[in-house]
């Protein structure tokens, strides 16, 4: 069957009206969480998960459709309305949005943040839709040496390349993969690194991993260095709308922003903050109003936001045809579907077409459900922002341990949770990023089990790895990730040490 | 942090030493990946270690509520740390809410908070709420003490 009917009979899966109810409680619940400060959509994501557990699949993962988005739309009010920038992804937004809010036009900021994260969100899952069958097609061809090329591409994208240090990031994907090695190898049977302690036999689950780093490490960095001047909140009331000129300006940042976002999320580099930033330097060069910029221009927020919302849905093409998460959000993600002993990669879309077209359908009703829940309700959203943060924490910490409870009612569970909480707010202090390790968690496993594979197949031959021709270009993508921004710094350094030494003279 | 990567590789490749590969593995055993890992960590953790000495530093990460200048509060830390170990002790002798009550006073008294009855309310009112939602409405297991056995 063609896409076109796929995708009909997903919104016959998503149209129930119990399915309705699931997608409107996961974007409440997704922007509610997303709102509060300290929360990015991956920890949103991370914590929401345990009330889905109950669930049947396709039900949940449509409450996840709608969580994952409202998360996402849900951060980028907090960096609007709060005059302190969140995480980085959003720091674009923060920079005119913020500057609009004080300037008392925060419910034009949100408008066009919410307009434009709805039309991005729309064609994005659009492109979602067309794209990802012709992607299984391709994936089907791969074999177990591309895949593992593939996910060494991942790698070091994901933790040279985002990020402002190299080695920070390098360091954090090896931190991930030797936490992912804990457990039962799977072809051997052999226990590796447990220390005897039998709960460690199944590994560590990728959920406890995350809340701890995102939800527990954050409380503990943000108790050890409290900003007592808490930001001021700027005020919004009542519903959100644009002026016509807001209209005028804002329709083609949107869909430029879309245009960047989307192709970019989709590379297995993947990623939202390149396209933010490209999307923030285009609309720079391209505006009529240069002079606003810095000072709160309505392209700022239009175009970033745009470019963020389809980034986000093209994360999700390579999750769904390749098993392969780009980003900490989307490496969650594929947590759930194990969860559930579902393999997301070609043949999900074979197995489970229901459930998978059953999702997509459901990323468009959970954006249009986000459009009309945000601009009239924009106004109670703020609230959340004036939490007292001591209560604001304490409530995380108390989700954070119920949602790690709650998944085999262990406290040996909690008491990995705080190990590794520890652990993220040593990396904090250290200015790790923590998304490496969490995609070297939940891929490292996958990439051992194709690499075996790969040299069982040729018998041991190591030349396999790279004579498949997908597998070799791959690779050599990966090497130059690697090599030439490191290259770029070395030279970079030599001309200013000889530009020194030139003045000096 | 570089000595903890450094150590973390160390004893992976240690670990990984010890381990014994069974006669039916074929070509690539089980010590493989862990050597690779072991490795990659050693060399990052070393380059780390010798960028901090030489006086490297990461630019700061942005945050909502964290105040780049502040120095560590040690003391909201360890407070911190002594709520979540009442927590495990609660869960295992007093039930979910208590449990999840004596955390949320805690950690909010860790983070400067000092009205002392209100919070306990709020903690309070909090655990009964999610013992309630998570139980009833979402049929999870949560431990029961005294309390929880009042509520059903």
């Amino acid at each position: 069957m063609d896409a076109a009917g796929e995708l009909l009979n997903g919104f016959a899966t998503a149209l129930t009206p119990a399915n309705l109810l699931w997608a409107l409680l996961g974007v409440t619940l997704g922007t509610a969480v997303g709102v509060l400060p300290g929360i990015g959509p991956a920890l949103t994501v991370a914590l929401l998960l345990p009330v889905t557990f109950r669930l049947d699949p396709t039900s949940a993962f449509i409450m996840f459709a709608g969580i994952y988005y409202g998360g996402m739309y849900g951060g980028s009010t907090t960096s609007i309305l709060l005059n302190t920038p969140g995480e980085s992804a959003s720091i674009i937004t923060a920079l005119e949005g913020n500057r609009m809010a004080r300037r008392g036009r925060g419910a034009a900021a949100l408008a066009t943040a919410a307009i434009g994260s709805f039309v991005a969100g729309t064609l994005g899952t659009l492109a979602l839709s067309f794209v990802a069958p012709g992607m299984v097609e391709l994936a089907l061809r791969f074999g177990p040496a591309d895949y593992f090329a593939l996910m060494v591409l991942a790698f070091t994208t994901v933790s040279a390349v985002l990020g402002s240090s190299a080695v920070r990031g390098l360091a954090s994907l090896g931190l991930g993969l030797a936490i992912g090695l804990i457990g039962i190898d799977t072809q051997t049977g052999q226990a590796r690194f447990t220390l005897g302690v039998p709960q460690l036999l199944d590994g560590i689950d990728v959920v406890i991993v995350v809340v701890g780093l995102f939800a527990v490490g954050e409380t503990l960095h943000v108790a050890s260095r409290l900003r007592h001047d808490t930001g001021q909140v700027n005020p919004v009331s009542g519903g959100l709308w644009l002026r016509r000129s807001d209209w005028a300006r804002s329709w083609k940042p949107w869909l430029r922003g879309t245009a960047l976002g989307f192709p970019l999320g989709a590379l297995p580099a993947g990623g939202a903050e390149i396209p933010t930033f490209l999307s923030y330097a285009t609309e720079k060069r391209l505006t009529k109003h240069p002079e606003e910029f810095g000072k709160g221009a309505i392209e700022g927020v239009a175009g970033p936001e745009a470019a963020n919302n389809a980034a986000a849905a093209g994360t999700l093409v390579p999750l769904l045809t390749l098993g392969l998460p780009t980003s900490a959000t989307a490496a969650i993600m594929l947590a759930a579907f194990q969860q559930y002993g579902l393999q997301p990669g070609p043949l999900l879309f074979e197995r489970n077409a229901s459930l998978v077209w059953g999702l997509i359908a459901s990323l468009y009703i959970g954006n249009t459900m986000l459009l009309l829940l945000n601009l009239p309700l924009a106004g109670i959203w703020v609230r959340l922002l004036t939490i007292p943060r001591p209560y604001l924490y304490a409530g995380i910490l108390v989700f954070a341990t119920l949602g790690t409870y709650s998944i085999n009612n262990s406290v040996v569970d909690l008491v990995v949770l705080y190990v590794v909480g520890l652990l993220g707010f040593a990396m904090r202090r250290a200015g790790m990023p923590l998304a490496p390790a969490v995609i070297g968690l939940i891929l490292g496993p996958v990439a051992e089990q194709q690499l075996r594979r790969a040299l069982a197949i040729s018998s041991g031959d190591y030349s396999v790895l790279v004579t498949s021709p997908i597998a070799a270009v791959l690779l050599s993508i990966a090497a130059l990730v690697v090599i030439v921004p490191a290259v770029a710094r070395l030279r970079a350094r030599r001309r200013a040490a000889q530009e020194e030494t030139t003045a000096g003279a | 942090m570089a000595g903890l990567v450094v150590a973390v590789g160390v004893f992976l490749l240690v670990q990984t030493a010890s381990l014994n590969v069974p006669a039916n593995a074929n070509v690539l055993g089980p010590k493989f990946f862990p050597t690779v890992v072991g490795i990659l960590l050693l060399v990052v953790g070393g380059v780390f270690a010798v960028q901090a000495l030489r006086g490297v530093r990461a630019e700061p990460e942005l945050d909502e509520d964290i105040d780049p200048d502040a120095p560590a509060d040690r003391r909201a830390l360890l407070l911190i740390g002594v709520a979540l170990a009442a927590h495990i002790a609660a869960l295992l002798l007093l039930g979910y809410i208590a449990a999840a009550a004596v955390l949320f006073w805690g950690t909010a008294f860790a983070l400067g908070s000092r009205r002392y009855l209100l919070n306990a309310v709020v903690a309070v009112a909090l655990a009964v709420v999610l013992y309630v939602a998570f139980t009833r409405g979402l049929g999870l297991t949560l431990p029961r003490g005294p309390l929880e056995t009042v509520l059903s």
